[in-house]
């Protein structure tokens, strides 16, 4: 991208609203059109005409018409760091020790990894997270849109419109919390129908490698035209991998698809839901050569949150394997008829 | 166009420029998948052009391999009006927790022990899918894949006259069902695999509704040996993708049967049965369903995984007409069902003692 650079006459340059002392020691530099300002930094004016940084610095902004800066990276304080940080609103479970320990829910911004076994509920959760994103904000939801990428033709309509009901049913059943708000209330509720949630998720078959490249090139464009979408889920992220690659080859392809799920999470404050599965993993140690379950897609894949979700003594459980901000812990949860709920 | 010439319509289609096309043309990427399955620091490299026009290049050629996102409310709509998405069983409670039977558009894996009634069960869907819809079949015929030869056409035909006695009375209707069926010898993962890449015509043509592959576990294990892991688990993803396309486009269901092997517990040493082919298979299955024996000699189904079912044992027998629910003991109503049974969980199955 360059500088769109107007021609300016002397007069134009008079026209700046220079202080004269200035015009005339750019006039004496031999400064008179845009293009002899071309590639000066702050500094070199501020030398060849004598002015302070601050001055120069003033002066090529009025004169090249545009923030300098505006190509680069625009650092963020802390400060405004924080509060958008508390200002986010999470996706629930609806599983309150799943949600506690995501610190709340799943967040935005960020990946979030649920990995497990065939058949422990993977899709059941992406599913329910779907149908929890469109929550109205009113009742503490995002009030927002879901995309659902689908790998392994794991989705069932019928399910997904069973666990959307019971959402549903949960939001009818709430109370008012006082009299101001009772009107909208009543009207938010009435607007929360089956029809109304299954409007606001989007599903996208991907039938393998290629389509899923595709598919997330593509999101990027879909995502800035429909910014009420809040949630991509992606269901599973393995599945499509084909096992006689090279490791090179598989690295490559792993790191595309983190740097673009990345950049989609935080370019859009979107949250990012990916489903894993297991694969064996050999390892030696003490001569005994031995068989471990483990994450697929190996170390290139690193989300910002893993979750391992098993079945333990009867009952399902999560497992904070890690996270850049929460601590490791295990809870458990269960899966009914109404989708995702607590023990 | 000359023969040989490449043909560029795709390129054109996503939107390309011609002296872009030129170039890919050179290096023989004519197809999206080619595009696409290179870096774009490849593409850079090949094409000899800025790193803006390959990321240009690479999002058109993106958007012209997607299709547009399906809302669920539009879904709903279009499946509202649809037929039947599942084969009943008969299996009474079998259907009543996969809502219905058997699913279409996904694939459904059998497993057992030798002797438990695979095969049976396999029979006895083919029938059912040839059965007219007023006695809720699917009205269509059978692709039947064997790679053990273990089809058995008299069993079938004893199926046929006690399950349904009335309607098979009639020699044009035992005729009409039995022809439908149609069996496919093999052992060659292979030769299946190049079947499933042409069937479409086949399943237009002959109003296929139900596809069966009896067994995976059984041809895979003979095929490649333990070594050959890497090319046994790109020869099942692939079936498992051709049978899952097939299921998807034509909603009808597949049925695949899978054998079981031992595994043994590194820690506590103790080996257990678990289904074969590992969980490169196992995540390739939409639904899993498991033939076991249960207390005594008595058997039991359990659904162990399903995205609409939680994993539930159930009893069932065999009997002159097929497979039946329940324990032939206990009276029909009484059929008892197990919630979240933790063996599957484990990985186990319940195995007659050797």
């Amino acid at each position: 991208h360059h500088h769109h650079l107007h021609h300016y006459s002397m007069n134009s340059l008079h026209s700046l609203g220079l202080s004269q002392p200035i015009e005339q020691k750019l006039t004496n530099a031999g400064f008179q059109t845009v293009e002899d300002f071309n590639g000066m930094t702050p500094v070199q004016l501020a030398k060849e005409i004598s002015i302070s940084n601050e001055e120069a610095l003033k002066i090529l902004k009025i004169i090249l018409k545009e923030d300098d800066s505006h190509n680069l990276l625009k650092p963020i304080d802390a400060k405004t760091l924080l509060e958008q940080w508390t200002k986010k609103v999470p996706i629930i479970t609806f599983s309150p020790e799943l949600d506690e320990m995501l610190g709340g829910g799943v967040m935005s911004g960020e990946i979030t990894e649920f990995c497990g076994m065939p058949g422990i509920g993977k899709t059941q959760l992406g599913m329910q997270l779907a149908v929890s994103c469109t929550m109205p904000e009113f009742f503490d939801g995002l009030g927002g849109e879901s995309i659902y990428l689908d790998t392994e033709g794991s989705f069932v309509l019928e399910r997904m419109i069973e666990i959307a009901e019971s959402t549903v049913a949960h939001i009818q059943a709430l109370e008012p919390v006082n009299e101001e708000s009772r009107e909208e209330h009543k009207r938010l509720v009435g607007e929360y129908t089956l029809e109304s949630v299954l409007s606001k998720i989007h599903i996208y078959r991907i039938h393998d490698i290629i389509e899923q490249s595709a598919i997330l090139h593509v999101l990027y464009d879909i995502i800035q035209a429909n910014p009420k979408i809040k949630l991509v889920v992606l269901d599973s992220i393995a599945f499509h991998m084909r096992h006689d690659l090279d490791n090179q080859a598989k690295g490559r392809i792993i790191s595309a698809m983190s740097e673009n799920l990345c950049q989609l999470a935080q370019t859009f404050s979107i949250a990012i839901v990916v489903m894993n599965q297991m694969t064996t993993k050999m390892t030696t140690s003490g001569g005994i050569e031995t068989t471990s379950l483990v994450p697929a897609l190996g170390d290139r894949w690193s989300p910002s949150n893993r979750i391992l979700l098993s079945w333990k003594n009867g009952t399902r459980t999560a497992e904070m394997r890690h996270s850049s901000s929460r601590p490791q812990s295990i809870v458990s949860y269960c899966v009914n008829t109404e989708g995702i709920r607590g023990v | 166009m000359s023969k040989g010439q490449v043909s560029t319509r795709k390129l054109v289609k996503a939107g390309l420029s011609d002296e872009i096309i030129q170039k890919l043309v050179q290096h023989k990427l004519t197809d999206y998948a080619d595009i696409l399955s290179l870096t774009t620091f490849e593409l850079y490299t090949k094409l000899q052009v800025d790193i803006f026009t390959v990321r240009e290049i690479i999002k058109k050629v993106s958007h012209a391999t997607v299709s547009p996102l399906q809302n669920l409310n539009t879904l709903w709509e279009i499946q509202k009006n649809k037929d039947y998405e599942y084969l009943p069983t008969t299996l009474s409670t079998l259907d009543q927790y996969l809502m219905g039977g058997i699913p279409a558009a996904s694939v459904t894996e059998l497993v057992s022990q030798s002797g438990m009634g695979k095969t049976q069960f396999c029979l006895m869907l083919s029938l059912l899918a040839t059965l007219p819809k007023s006695l809720k079949g699917l009205d269509g015929s059978v692709i039947y894949y064997d790679t053990e030869g273990s089809f058995n056409v008299e069993r079938l035909v004893q199926i046929a006259r006690t399950k349904f006695s009335d309607y098979y009375q009639s020699e044009e209707h035992r005729n009409q069902s039995i022809s439908r069926i149609q069996i496919v010898r093999t052992t060659k993962s292979s030769e299946i695999v190049a079947s499933l890449e042409k069937l479409e015509g086949v399943i237009i043509e002959n109003n296929v509704k139900l596809i069966i592959l009896d067994s995976v576990g059984s041809m895979a294990r003979n095929e490649f040996s333990s070594e050959n892991f890497i090319e046994r688990s790109n020869v099942l993803v692939k079936l498992a993708s051709l049978l899952k396309s097939h299921s998807e486009r034509f909603r009808i269901p597949v049925m695949v049967t899978n054998q079981v092997m031992e595994k043994m517990d590194p820690f506590s040493k103790k080996s257990h049965i678990t289904p074969a082919l590992g969980p490169v298979w196992a995540h390739s299955v939409n639904n899993r369903l498991i033939l076991e024996t249960s207390y005594g000699n008595k058997r039991k189904i359990t659904i162990a995984k399903s995205p609409i079912s939680p994993v539930v044992s159930f009893p069932y027998h065999i009997r002159e007409d097929g497979i039946a629910v329940g324990d032939p003991d206990v009276p029909q109503s009484d059929v008892e069902v197990e919630l979240n049974p933790d063996n599957y969980w484990n990985q186990q199955i319940f195995a007659q003692s050797v």
